[in-house]
């Protein structure tokens, strides 16, 4: 009890509350914006937090996480652009629903619904990420060594076109955090004679480079596309009777998006998939989705906002992401000194209850934002790219820079932004890079010490009745894409 | 500007197109395991340890391991648009058009800024981007880019050093506020 209001205390301190509301406020411009997407932002932004307390900015940083997942639904509902992959599926019913008149109803239902997934993933968050760090206490190298695994594995689901292609990345973000000076024996590992390497790649510029710049240089092809904005004067709340015809898809979609964001790497844009093709299933008037559906918006909304408070179970209970964008909050976390897991859990519980209480304000805030900034929000779109992307580039500089006062962080940033856009040319996604150099380390370190405890006999590892269930995850895991795309071929024939 | 240069890549991700082998992506392959080998090569530089000194587990070992899971999943990739043209899904709808003219130029752009980053300092640097980057993307209204130039790097600037104490590399010129 003495954590929960040591934890939910620290977030009343008046510059934490007022950290948080500019987390949410830059959250939701970003989401709003399209091309600007919460990874980004959350990766600008960490270089910066390292002048402040680490709770107050890990905080600011998920509450900028919920709130980038909302935001994008401003515009995939007004010009029909998702801001951010997550609202993809709000824009199919979204988009319709204002085109027919009815902007400020799209928007308020889509509100009320983000706000009821949040929360409700919240309330499994606060109970599920304490649980299962007291059980992953019991885990021995071999144990975490599976589970880090399984979790790249994940990565064969992930969002993007392939799931070779996710596997790819991710070995390449594992390969880079062999950079450095092996922990083990001292030698130097790919430093290439550059001293800045010895302590390992910094995660911050790779970071600023592939989300912020590839992006950059996305949106360099994509300047003179033309989109049709509708005006909301207002957000309109749903009637009760609205919501009650609708309670069911919403805690049917909460649910859904929880699990999906509780899976280590699967996020919000598949949790929202996953949702609106929930909802359309269980629909009597399914043949109305994509004409403006209300259960098309409330649906999609409800599970890509669960899936943000599901993926900080794993995130933060196991040192697991739970998604490309709690992979950065927890590099953020690694760059402010934590190390993420069951530890930080049972000898820090303050952190979780700052960071629920965080979480909580950004999903009330959106009800604000709502009512009062729909209208401010979806001008921000008018802002021209060609004055834009120059300001984002300069916070990339400065970002990049910023980690170290080294200019070589400026040119990783550089490589990694060159090498991104042409991963992402070629459907090799940056999250699941990024994944993999997060877990990465930890891949490492559990492996070696695996290898010590059972003499150098990778088969003894099977003993331990833990690390074979990863290992079978692992193995479903990875023969799923192959199996699937079988049943396919058979169906169509 | 925004014209478009055209790659060689196929006209379509249909499987029947482009048959058994996937032409861009085994320029990829190629690209990956070159990569690879060179990476590999590096490992069998990196110095030896007693083996009661590096536990059974030479530096070498971890990274010639992923060298290795990498390269075979590589070599898989030219085969891959079989399996995804089966599930409906186009590989090549981001690649299908050329690199634009637009992007190649913003990339050379930003190389060369950051490569003179160093000598010009962050605040020149940022003064730089800003006066030339809009332009480069078609803003023709110059007093709103002057504004921009002016009002912006200089604000950053003030935020981040004053506030945020982040120290500005003055550069060879020695141009700071």
């Amino acid at each position: 009890m003495d954590a929960v209001i040591l934890g939910l205390s620290l977030l009343l301190e008046f510059d934490n509350i007022m950290l948080i509301t500019f987390g949410v406020l830059i959250g939701v411009l970003v989401g709003a914006l399209p091309g600007l997407s919460s990874p980004m932002a959350i990766a600008l932004l960490t270089p910066f937090t390292i002048q402040l307390e680490p709770i107050p900015a890990i905080a600011m940083l998920a509450a900028l996480y919920c709130a980038g997942t909302f935001g994008g639904s401003i515009t995939a509902i007004l010009i029909n652009a998702p801001g951010a992959p997550p609202s993809v599926a709000t824009a199919l019913d979204g988009y319709p629903m204002a085109k027919r008149g009815e902007p400020g109803r799209a928007l308020g239902l889509a509100t009320v619904a983000s706000v009821c997934g949040g929360v409700l993933s919240l309330i499994v968050f606060i109970f599920a990420a304490p649980a299962l760090a007291s059980v992953a206490l019991q885990f021995r190298p071999p144990e975490y060594f599976a589970l880090a695994i399984f979790a790249l594995s994940m990565l064969a689901s992930m969002t993007g076109k392939s799931s070779l292609r996710n596997l790819i990345s991710g070995g390449v973000g594992v390969l880079l955090a062999t950079i450095g000076i092996h922990l083990t024996t001292g030698i130097e590992r790919f430093t290439f004679g550059i001293p800045e390497f010895d302590d390992g790649i910094n995660f911050v510029p790779v970071l600023i480079g592939l989300f912020a710049m590839g992006e950059l240089l996305s949106q360099s092809g994509t300047l003179n596309k033309a989109v049709e904005r509708i005006h909301a004067k207002a957000m309109q709340l749903p009637t009760w009777a609205e919501l009650k015809s609708l309670k069911g898809v919403i805690l049917r979609s909460s649910g859904i998006g929880t699990f999906i964001g509780i899976l280590p790497a699967e996020g919000s844009t598949v949790a929202a998939i996953v949702g609106y093709n929930e909802a359309k299933r269980f629909s009597k008037v399914s043949h109305e989705f994509g004409t403006g559906t209300p259960e098309g918006i409330v649906g999609p909304e409800a599970a890509n906002n669960a899936a943000a408070g599901g993926a900080m179970v794993p995130t933060l209970a196991l040192g697991i992401p739970g998604s490309g964008s709690t992979a950065l909050i927890l590099a953020a976390l690694i760059m402010h000194g934590f190390r993420p897991g069951p530890y930080l859990i049972n000898e820090t519980p303050e952190f979780v209850y700052a960071i629920f209480g965080a979480m909580f304000f950004a999903n009330i805030a959106f009800l604000a934002i709502g009512l009062v900034g729909a209208k401010f929000f979806s001008l921000v779109t008018f802002v021209p790219k060609t004055f834009l992307w120059p300001a984002v580039f300069i916070f990339s500089v400065i970002g990049a820079y910023s980690a170290s006062s080294s200019f070589i962080d400026v040119y990783v940033m550089l490589t990694a932004g060159l090498i991104g856009y042409f991963m992402n040319r070629h459907g090799f996604g940056a999250a699941p890079l990024v994944m993999g150099l997060i877990l990465g380390k930890l891949v490492e370190e559990a492996f070696s010490q695996s290898m010590i405890i059972y003499d150098n006999n990778f088969f003894a590892l099977l003993e331990s009745p833990i690390v074979l269930f990863f290992f079978a995850l692992t193995f479903i895991n990875l023969s799923t894409p192959f199996w699937t795309g079988f049943r396919k071929q058979k169906a169509n024939t | 500007m925004t014209e478009s240069i055209q790659t060689p890549t196929p006209s379509s991700g249909n499987a029947r197109a482009i048959g058994l082998v996937h032409p861009v992506d085994l320029v990829v392959t190629l690209i990956i395991l070159s990569g690879v080998s060179y990476l590999f090569y590096e490992t069998t530089t990196f110095a030896e340890v007693a083996p009661m000194f590096a536990q059974n587990i030479q530096p070498s070992m971890y990274p010639q391991i992923l060298l290795i899971i990498i390269g075979t999943l590589a070599v898989f990739l030219p085969f891959e648009h079989i399996l995804l043209t089966r599930k409906g899904k186009d590989i090549d709808k981001e690649r299908r058009d050329g690199i634009p003219r637009l992007t190649l130029f913003t990339m050379a752009f930003l190389i060369a800024i950051v490569a003179a980053a160093e000598t010009l300092g962050i605040l020149l640097t940022m003064i730089a981007i800003s006066l030339i980057m809009p332009r480069l993307w078609g803003q023709k209204k110059i007093v709103p880019i002057l504004m921009f130039a002016t009002v912006f790097p200089v604000l950053v600037v003030l935020l981040f050093s004053k506030v945020l104490s982040v120290y500005f590399d003055p550069g060879l010129f020695g141009v700071a506020l």
